[in-house]
């Protein structure tokens, strides 16, 4: 089932636990109907994957992920021979393979023979699909995830190209496998590494950010079903404060996730700076970092104008 | 066809502002635009950017561009055609040949102009692409005798003029977007040859280069030291260095590609074929992970050595993909780590923020005594001081290096008779692989005065001269030969 609007497209990522923003919204339906891949560009931790496999589940496909690494080649991402089920099957046919050669006089026709066969060995039984060709073969339409590809060398991003464009793969033994049903691409990257822009020409770009302090209260909402929507807010609104701060690496929304999960694990219903001190370990994973978060909190206590220590009296 | 002709304008604005907008990336948006309810802005706004922009550093830029274009300029030239409009200035420009006085045409060009730019933009558009669909143009009547529209002569004062008119008209303080356009009505007007006069106060270069006299004769790029660079051959270094830089790119593909290969590997050979029954159906190689270093630069940015530091930090970002990191700190007497501006920013525009902030730093004759004129506001003391950088790099930063680490600095050694600190250099040492240093004085004046380059000297596995493009090129392609080619660790 394909998106048949981008309102619709907004409610099936919602009901899958996505919440989008319009930008996301459109350019999702618009990666469905279009069949152009999708490159997905952010700080880590803002959904990037979260969103491929939100869209698998909407989409009701199967997703299939690949995980891009500094080396990774096409024996990895593509398909590899099964030299060991092509062994066995040699060592159980060889009586087989005896008779056939038996009967020829010459090694030459012995030799041709036995190429007559080679068929037998080279044929789709024994190849072992990796997740690209896998992506390409399958009779149901899915959703292809390739990860990280800034972590993946110059030559495979050439090679994706040529898939990403024609949907097609060659095997040299087998021919070339053209896609029965175009899969929703989606490939994630955190920009270690400036992608091609050829590679970028042909795909939709999405930039995803932190998200907005609503967005983002309706996400903790949605993962925390049934939380004090008071909390929610004030939790939202501790973490947008830290983001603020000139930090290595900013708390991101899985972390603010964390963090909620460590608060209703405490039972806390309010946020005093002693408790966000306490559990700044989830939010900030830097010593420098943490150092300086605490110094602004221990600041704001100071001048006690914070809007925090005023929250705290409200019941 | 509205929504089509705005979306083809739309791009290229894009492409004038520096976003590059193919023309399939042009037909995908307008294609899309299909898919989407036209009344929704934010979906519209969503499919322009999703297929026009790709790098989210141009986010800004294409969200001003956007909206000027889109909500500044609401009414579309190209929405309601206007023949009258039309008619009107090409009367005026088949005219100006035809011994009206100039004084007026330039006056009515204005006038329209200041009415309604975009129509006149999409007119120019029109004109310069010949677009099938205009056959009433007939573009030998906007050249009479070869002479384009606008004399030659009279191009620096129709640009002071679209100067004014754009101050006039777009009055928000918004200096970019002024710029784009009037940059953008200068390349459409058509008017093949610019003078090199214009060519030069175009702000392409991002370093502020002293403009000093102009080379007469065309030297040799790679000897002259980069002190002494016109801002135009800075800009040809700096288009060298590029090419260099994709030409490393490369090499270091085609030495990842070999190193897939190496040698066999037995013991692992001989225990994959145990599951073959002791054929060696699959060769196990001895694969070599490519060693990727890190890289820290050190640079003084001092007045002595700050001509030399734009190339060399465009060099190493340029390059930053074949090492695993690149770091960069500048001094002058206190050390700043300038990664995160790079992180942010391209490149140019990256060494362009760090230049400007310090360019203003110039020598001054008091070396000692200095603490007390100095302003308590200012961020750097302007004398270049080793020995304290030393120390507060060692202390602060010591931790971004390792044992895959060079470290590379950039500066004269001058320490303006302040204590060098060597030693300090000698636990630096300890810490990383390898410290280079590259020197933009040539090596006579080594040594000489306060040069303490010579005291530091046994503390450095490498030391070489670096004062022109020549030198900076075969420094890094020792590095490569140095960094990738060798197993030596340590």
């Amino acid at each position: 089932m394909d998106f048949q609007g981008i309102d619709e497209t907004v409610k099936k990522l919602e009901r899958h636990g996505y919440i989008s923003s319009p930008e996301i919204a459109t350019v999702v339906f618009l990666a469905n109907v279009t069949g152009k891949p999708l490159l997905v560009e952010g700080p880590a931790g803002v959904g990037k994957t979260e969103l491929a496999k939100t869209v698998a589940r909407a989409l009701g496909r199967e997703l299939i992920r690949l995980q891009c690494y500094e080396g990774i080649d096409e024996a990895k991402a593509l398909y590899e021979w099964e030299y060991g089920k092509q062994l066995l099957y040699t060592q159980m046919l060889k009586e087989k393979i005896h008779d056939i050669f038996t009967v020829e006089d010459t090694l030459t026709a012995a030799v041709q023979k036995i190429a007559a066969q080679e068929n037998a060995f080279f044929s789709e039984h024994f190849i072992q699909p990796r997740p690209l060709l896998k992506a390409i073969t399958a009779p149901e339409p899915v959703v292809l995830l390739i990860d990280e590809v800034d972590k993946s060398d110059p030559e495979f991003e050439a090679f994706l190209l040529e898939l990403l464009s024609d949907y097609q793969l060659s095997i040299p033994e087998l021919g070339t496998k053209t896609a029965r049903h175009i899969p929703f691409v989606v490939l994630t990257s955190n920009s270690t590494r400036e992608m091609s822009d050829t590679l970028k020409r042909r795909c939709l770009y999405l930039y995803i950010d932190y998200p907005s302090p609503e967005r983002e209260q309706d996400i903790v909402a949605l993962k925390f079903p049934g939380i004090d929507e008071r909390l929610v807010e004030k939790i939202v609104g501790v973490v947008t404060d830290i983001r603020s701060l000139d930090l290595k690496k900013k708390p991101c929304t899985s972390e603010t996730l964390d963090w909620t999960r460590s608060l209703l694990v405490l039972q806390a219903t309010e946020i005093p700076i002693e408790l966000i001190i306490q559990t700044l370990n989830v939010l900030c994973k830097h010593r420098s970092d943490l150092d300086q978060t605490k110094g602004h909190f221990l600041e704001k206590a100071g001048t006690g104008s914070a809007p925090l220590e005023k929250a705290k009296t409200t019941p | 066809m509205g929504i089509v002709s705005s979306i083809i304008q739309f791009a290229r604005i894009c492409r004038a502002a520096g976003i590059p907008v193919s023309p399939a990336e042009v037909l995908d948006a307008v294609e899309q635009t299909d898919r989407i309810d036209l009344a929704e802005e934010g979906q519209f706004r969503t499919v322009l950017k999703a297929n026009f922009l790709k790098n989210h550093r141009d986010g800004d830029t294409f969200a001003k561009l956007y909206d000027f274009f889109f909500h500044h300029l609401s009414n579309m030239g190209c929405r309601q055609r206007a023949p009258a409009t039309r008619e009107n200035l090409l009367n005026i420009l088949a005219n100006q040949g035809n011994g009206l006085t100039e004084e007026a045409d330039d006056e009515k060009l204005l006038k329209l102009l200041a009415r309604d730019p975009l129509r006149y933009l999409a007119l120019l558009l029109k004109i310069q692409s010949s677009a099938p669909d205009m056959p009433e143009i007939d573009l030998s009547r906007l050249s009479p005798g070869g002479e384009t529209s606008l004399a030659h002569a009279r191009r620096p004062r129709m640009d002071a003029r679209f100067r004014e008119l754009l101050a006039r008209e777009f009055p928000s303080g918004d200096e970019s977007l002024r710029f784009y356009l009037q940059e953008y009505l200068l390349n459409a007007l058509p008017d093949g040859e610019i003078t090199d006069a214009e060519k030069g106060a175009r702000p392409i270069v991002p370093i502020h280069f002293p403009s000093g006299p102009a080379r007469r004769s065309p030297a040799n790029l790679g000897e002259i030291p980069f002190q002494q660079l016109t801002e135009a051959e800075a800009q040809a270094v700096h288009a060298v260095i590029s090419r260099l830089a994709r030409k490393y790119k490369d090499r270091i593909t085609r030495r990842d590609r070999v190193s897939r290969k190496g040698s066999v590997d037995i013991r692992r050979t001989l225990r994959n074929a145990a599951r073959y029954d002791g054929v060696p159906m699959k060769l196990a190689w001895r694969r070599r992970l490519p060693q990727k270093p890190k890289i820290v630069a050190l640079c003084d940015v001092s007045y002595s050595v700050w001509a030399a530091v734009p190339f060399m930090l465009n060099i190493l970002y340029s390059l930053q993909d074949c090492f695993r990191q690149v770091q960069a700190f500048v001094f002058i007497a206190r050390v700043a780590p300038v990664s995160d501006t790079f992180a942010r920013r391209e490149t140019m525009a990256a060494i362009d923020e760090v230049m400007t902030s310090y360019q203003l730093h110039y020598p001054r004759n008091a070396v000692y005594g200095d603490e007390k004129n100095r302003d308590p506001g200012d961020r750097d003391p302007e004398i270049s001081d080793y020995g304290t950088a030393l120390a507060q790099f060692l202390g602060k930063f010591s931790d971004v290096l390792d044992h895959r680490t060079t470290l590379i600095i950039l500066g004269d050694g001058r320490c303006n008779f302040l204590a060098p600190r060597s030693d300090l250099l000698g636990k630096i040492k300890e810490k990383c692989r390898r410290v280079v240093w590259l020197n933009p004085e040539p090596e006579v004046l080594w040594g000489d005065g306060d040069s303490e380059i010579l005291s530091y000297r046994p503390h450095i596995q490498e030391l070489r001269p670096c004062s022109n493009l020549r030198e900076l090129a075969a420094f890094v392609s020792d590095l490569f030969a140095v960094l990738l080619y060798s197993d030596v660790q340590k």
